[in-house]
């Protein structure tokens, strides 16, 4: 690190508040019920894509099943959209939800 | 059919004859269907396939919605090649056979055959009470072959995933 006097760096008004909202957790991934895909194939799309371990895997297909939704996912904005979109690809019905919303 | 697991980790799946005739329309409908335009797609299909539900809620529209859609659509293109490699390696139609899959294709694979499971039960608007196999035994005309086709996926699907 160079020494000397250092200035902190100008906060431009709006953009403190753009920045803290780009790295909170505050939105949701939430995979949602349907007739079609299996139970055992769901598992294994979450073991892929969002890297549970069989038991936790399971338990949020159970409460897909069971409940109709499940929260997989609390992430930042960009996260949550690339895990939306990749479950997806797999045929899972997933949409994302702002927690503060 | 019979799945076991080969020495290099890939999937050795054993198929009657019918059972390849059938795998083999299932990879070309597939073809056919992942070249098509999402716009163009049956709508029901594309509801499944490429959904715009919850999109809005979420701040995604325009360019950006657009882009989505495209993303999904692009994955599906992507697994032509693979598809094409699965028709060839298939034992001739109506034949009985080995089926290899590589350790590397299994995931592309039963995802595939997830999305022609989708397919067929939104082509025909098939709900939870359809996909009984009672309503199955039930069925007549194009319903039960489509009916037939997802019943024989989740068969091989559950096979490819317990090895």
């Amino acid at each position: 690190m160079q020494g000397g006097t250092t200035t902190a760096p100008e906060v431009i008004p709006g953009q403190e508040t753009d920045l803290s909202e780009a790295f909170a957790k505050g939105w949701r991934v939430i995979v949602w019920n349907d007739p079609v895909n299996l139970m055992s194939y769901v598992v294994f799309v979450f073991m892929r894509v969002l890297g549970f371990n069989a038991t936790k895997a399971q338990k949020h297909m159970l409460e897909v099943h069971e409940q109709g939704r499940s929260v997989v996912a609390m992430e930042t904005r960009e996260k949550a959209e690339f895990y939306c979109h990749r479950l997806q690809e797999f045929g899972l019905k997933s949409t994302l939800e702002a927690t503060a919303g | 059919m019979k799945v076991s697991r080969s020495e290099g980790g890939g999937r050795q799946v054993e198929l009657a004859g019918p059972e390849s005739a059938l795998v083999q329309q299932v990879l070309e409908g597939l073809m056919e269907a992942y070249q098509t335009a999402p716009g163009e797609i049956d709508p029901m299909v594309a509801n499944l396939w490429y959904g715009r539900a919850g999109l809005k809620e979420a701040g995604i529209r325009g360019e950006e919605a657009i882009h989505w859609i495209e993303g999904l659509h692009e994955v599906r293109l992507g697994r032509q090649t693979a598809l094409q490699r699965w028709k060839k390696s298939l034992p001739k139609a109506g034949q009985a056979g080995i089926w290899k899959i590589a350790e590397e294709d299994v995931e592309t694979l039963v995802a595939a055959l997830n999305d022609h499971r989708l397919r067929r039960a939104g082509e025909f608007d098939l709900g939870e009470g359809d996909l009984e196999v009672k309503a199955m035994e039930k069925s007549k005309g194009d319903k039960r072959v489509a009916l037939v086709e997802i019943h024989f996926l989740a068969w091989m699907i559950e096979l490819l995933l317990q090895e």
